[in-house]
């Protein structure tokens, strides 16, 4: 193999390991976010895989890439549900800022990858 | 002039007969919601709150209850009821009947047009006879209330919103609007947890009924470590959803509290109470 | 032309004034509108929690000199109080939902 063939190789195999690399970091920044009492709040009412004491009053998070083949539509759940449901109990994160831009980031993130 | 007088009159009925369908009817509707989520659950029983929907936790409760923390706080308010003002005069002056004062509360006052809640009228009492007003939270009003609850053990709440007054439906009007608002950041209202999600889990918390919301009080709660009244409550849960809560005795709460207790009619008051 | 030095000085007073790049009256400015919009969420029963304690911090940090962050702070709060406001109006006709009979 050409030295330049062995170097794009090398290239196409490592941006996806440091991508995810970088993932995973956003995706544990997320659940710190996401099981933070005072941000996310998540397991007051979700049951989340990693998190104790969860609460029952909105579904389990759980396959979640099935449920949610779009990312973006679990974003814009996320940041205010009462658009897909206005007697919905879930708070508005994004709406009201009660996560930051990179807050929801992180945690739509995190949820996602459930 | 009789033509005037006889729609003057049917006007008066008609206001008065929404009124009352009104107020009857958002009782029937509001009970019947929980006895329909609940049908093992006797309607007195939802005085005793989650302990009323959740097995378990009603077992730690009744052992509790076998030395309630409330209960020597009792005898604390007894004392505090027979102990004379300053100037001589004593509670049984404000009140005649004694202090088993719960069924009379929280009333419509016509004449000064606001509900007069049990709280208020005792520092009403104190401040006529030259005493300092209690804080409203909790402490010596807490503890004077405990006494009054426990003589009041088993009066039928019976709220009223008397007929021709549209000041007393407006008040009425004002704490149902205000329990089934959303308020503050997390977009909360009463009905989200205390009806919408009744007896599911808040992380560990079982959500209690709001349906005997208004008849324990005042409440030993664990997190407390003390007793506190129902305004506090109030203050603590709008907190808690990020609103900016009203000052205890407000306006605001107590048109609420006017609201709830009506809905709590034909149940029966039984505090002082401990919950978790 | 040649601008006459005793003009300079006015000039520079003038211009701050209107408020052209100057932090100090932007972040002062954006405080009284958070002030402002906090006492019209309030005045309907709206307001936030955090509201009035954000505020706080934003005349602190326009104390300190730090109209960077005073102003930030001002925004998110004249935010909040907006939102509160909204909140407040929408929920004016809450009553009985149709899931509560």
């Amino acid at each position: 193999m050409h030295k330049t063939q062995l170097l794009l190789f090398i290239a196409m195999i490592g941006t996806p390991i440091l991508a995810s690399a970088d993932n995973a970091a956003l995706i544990n920044a997320g659940k710190q976010t996401a099981f933070d009492r005072t941000k996310g709040n998540c397991l007051a009412c979700h049951q989340i895989e990693g998190g104790e004491s969860p609460g029952n009053i909105g579904p389990p998070l759980m396959a979640m890439k099935i449920r949610y083949p779009e990312r973006q539509k679990l974003y814009e759940r996320i940041w205010d549900a009462t658009v897909f449901n206005p007697e919905t109990s879930m708070p508005p994160f994004g709406r009201h800022q009660i996560l930051t831009e990179s807050e929801l980031e992180q945690v739509v993130e995190f949820i996602w990858s459930k | 002039m009789l033509k005037k007088l006889t729609l003057g009159i049917g006007l008066a009925l008609s206001v008065t007969n929404i009124a009352l369908a009104d107020l009857k009817e958002d009782i029937r509707r509001f009970q019947h919601y929980f006895f329909t989520k609940f049908p093992q659950v006797p309607k007195m029983e939802y005085v005793n709150g989650v302990y009323a929907i959740d097995p378990v936790g009603r077992e730690n409760w009744q052992a509790m209850e076998e030395f309630p923390p409330y209960d020597p706080f009792i005898d604390q308010g007894k004392q505090m009821w027979e102990t004379p003002f300053a100037n001589g005069k004593k509670y049984t002056d404000c009140f005649p009947e004694g202090p088993a004062q719960r069924k009379n509360y929280p009333h419509w006052d016509k004449k000064r047009a606001m509900v007069i809640t049990m709280e208020l009228a005792i520092n009403e009492c104190r401040t006529a006879n030259g005493e300092k007003p209690f804080n409203y939270e909790k402490g010596p009003l807490a503890i004077l209330t405990a006494y009054m609850a426990n003589a009041s053990r088993g009066q039928i709440i019976d709220v009223k919103v008397p007929k021709n007054d549209a000041k007393a439906l407006e008040a009425y009007q004002q704490g149902k609007q205000l329990w089934f608002s959303r308020r503050g950041q997390l977009n909360f209202s009463c009905a989200n947890c205390h009806a919408q999600n009744v007896g599911r889990l808040l992380r560990s918390d079982i959500l209690s009924p709001a349906l005997g919301h208004a008849a324990s009080w005042p409440v030993y709660r664990s997190t407390w470590g003390e007793l506190g009244t129902l305004h506090r409550r109030f203050h603590g849960c709008n907190e808690q959803v990020r609103a900016k809560p009203f000052e205890l005795q407000s306006a605001e709460y107590r048109n609420l509290e006017y609201f709830l207790t009506a809905m709590n009619n034909g149940l029966k008051f039984n505090g002082p109470s401990s919950r978790k | 032309m040649k601008v006459p030095f005793v003009l300079i000085l006015p000039g520079l007073i003038l211009a701050t004034e209107i408020g052209y790049a100057d932090p100090n009256s932007e972040a002062n400015l954006a405080v009284n509108q958070a002030v402002a919009m906090q006492q019209k969420a309030d005045s309907v029963g709206g307001e936030w929690r955090d509201t009035g304690a954000i505020i706080q911090q934003a005349q602190a940090a326009l104390q300190k000199g730090d109209f960077n962050q005073a102003l930030a702070l001002a925004q998110q709060a004249k935010r909040q109080a907006e939102l509160g406001y909204q909140q407040a109006i929408q929920n004016q006709k809450a009553d009985f939902p149709a899931y509560l009979r």
